[in-house]
């Protein structure tokens, strides 16, 4: 009979497909229970971060503001200029093209909005704009300038600044190299919970995206052994197999 | 003796992966589809990175004829300025605490908020080849506030946004762009294929209200019994080998 043709070979699918996503299958929904008893901060790293404060306005004299006009005459035409705040002190983001993500390759200049002059952010200014983010009780051990393939960070454009804090959950703090920005906080927490989002998105290439062949094969076999699954479920309760007897 | 039998049978790996799936087939399978949605469907096409603005204007340093220090001193209590072009105007964006307002980088003047044409003027910049189809037409425009009644704010839009004008365009995936009224700037945007995306986010971390909590309940004991489901059934690949080989 056809229809019994077909029911063997959905068993066989559901059998090969099973022994071949299995363990991937028991890594995801291990994964995702870490993902759900897991509290945001350890997943996120902001066990010892805040955000960084606005502007100060009782210590801002808008007086001594250097206007725009003359300084944008000294730099390639831009598209967007912003007033940043760099430990306490205003500073103008020149943005050449803005981009949509902060990971992208910024295109900036960072100007002193008091005198005119660029700023640049070597590592004294990297370790306040880290210090400032920090609640923490460590103090800075070392500070270290990345250039390329940041390891936690895999989608990030930008150099970075790494600055190492001696506490107890080895915080590293990130600091944008082109603009100051805050990056984020990496720590003992997070090490964990970025092999979790490895494994979960199948990240086996480092590319910081679950947009990858591993993950579309296996979500399509997986997809394939939960239908056959769905249907050997609706076979048996057609054919009255869920009947349970005590022996 | 019989209870013995029966505990002998429950144990067994066939009963509780046939008894677990009779559940959890479905939670698994909506798994299954909403991940393989997640990793085939690129994320930057799913956040729409390729709706961006033709071509940005740049800023003339001539053209700033009136001082960011004079914007400060109308302003004190600012906690960012922004200069930029906006439909070739040249402005400055004055964020506040609770609101924005825009300021004329040549005359000092306020400028009124953003009309419904400036706001079509801005949205159609957003169209041309591998963005909004350059032959997609506006189908509706209108304005969000606070006046407008909860029931009629998106929840794809956050409150904290408003007012705002909501540009809807008739291409295919009903490409919608947000734009503030106070400053011009696209706040948010949405197509159907990010909209779908967000419906199944919500069912894969089994969120249903407000999709947002991935440390609810019901995820974790489903997770869990479907742990013991699969495992179950990794015994029984074990235990089939020579059925199926």
């Amino acid at each position: 009979m056809k229809t019994q043709k077909i029911k063997r070979w959905l068993r066989f699918c559901h059998y090969w497909l099973g022994t071949i996503v299995g363990i991937q299958l028991l890594i995801w929904l291990g994964t995702g229970i870490y993902f759900n008893i897991t509290p945001s901060e350890d997943l996120k790293g902001t066990h010892y971060y805040r955000s960084i404060a606005p502007l100060d306005l009782t210590a801002f004299s808008s007086h001594d503001l250097e206007p725009l006009s003359s300084i944008l005459e000294r730099f390639k035409p831009m598209e967007q200029v912003s007033t940043i705040v760099l430990i306490n002190q205003p500073v103008y983001l020149l943005d050449e093209q803005v981009q949509r993500y902060q990971h992208d390759c910024q295109q900036q200049v960072l100007v002193d909005a008091y005198s005119g002059k660029e700023v640049l952010i070597d590592a004294d200014l990297a370790e306040s704009i880290a210090l400032q983010s920090y609640t923490g009780a460590g103090e800075i051990k070392s500070h270290r300038q990345l250039s390329t393939s940041f390891k936690e960070w895999p989608k990030e454009c930008n150099p970075l600044w790494q600055v190492s804090i001696s506490d107890d959950l080895n915080t590293r703090i990130y600091i944008n190299g082109i603009n100051g920005r805050l990056v984020g906080h990496k720590n003992d927490h997070t090490d964990l919970a970025d092999l979790m989002f490895k494994l979960h998105f199948m990240d086996y290439l480092h590319q910081g995206s679950f947009n990858n062949p591993f993950s579309w094969v296996f979500g399509l076999m997986m997809l394939l052994l939960s239908l056959s699954g769905v249907y050997w479920v609706i076979e048996n309760l057609v054919l009255k197999r869920y009947r349970f007897k005590f022996e | 003796m019989n209870s013995r039998k029966t505990l002998k049978k429950v144990s067994s790996a066939q009963f509780v992966h046939r008894w677990l799936m009779l559940l959890l087939a479905i939670p698994i399978f909506i798994w299954g589809l909403t991940g393989s949605y997640f990793v085939l469907m690129d994320i930057g096409f799913i956040r729409s990175d390729h709706i961006v603005i033709e071509r940005a204007d740049k800023i003339r340093a001539s053209a700033v004829k009136y001082p960011i220090a004079k914007v400060y001193q109308s302003f004190p209590e600012a906690r960012k300025i922004t200069l930029t072009v906006i439909n070739t105007q040249l402005i400055y964006q004055v964020k506040l605490t609770d609101q924005s307002l825009l300021i004329d980088a040549a005359s000092g003047q306020q400028l009124a908020a953003i009309s419904k044409s400036q706001a079509e003027q801005i949205s159609q910049s957003f169209q041309h080849q591998q963005s909004i189809s350059p032959t997609a037409q506006i189908q509706f425009i209108g304005l969000l506030n606070d006046k407008t009644p909860l029931e009629q704010l998106p929840s794809e839009l956050a409150a904290r946004h408003l007012p705002v004008w909501r540009v809807v365009f008739d291409d295919i995936g009903q490409s919608t762009l947000y734009i503030s009224a106070q400053t011009g700037e696209v706040v948010t945007r949405r197509h159907e294929y990010w909209r779908l995306f967000d419906l199944f986010w919500k069912w894969h971390i089994m969120d249903y209200d407000d999709g947002e909590a991935i440390d609810n309940q019901l995820l974790f004991y489903t997770a869990i019994a479907s742990f013991i489901a699969v495992f179950a059934g990794g015994l029984l690949v074990w235990q089939r080998r020579k059925r199926y080989s």
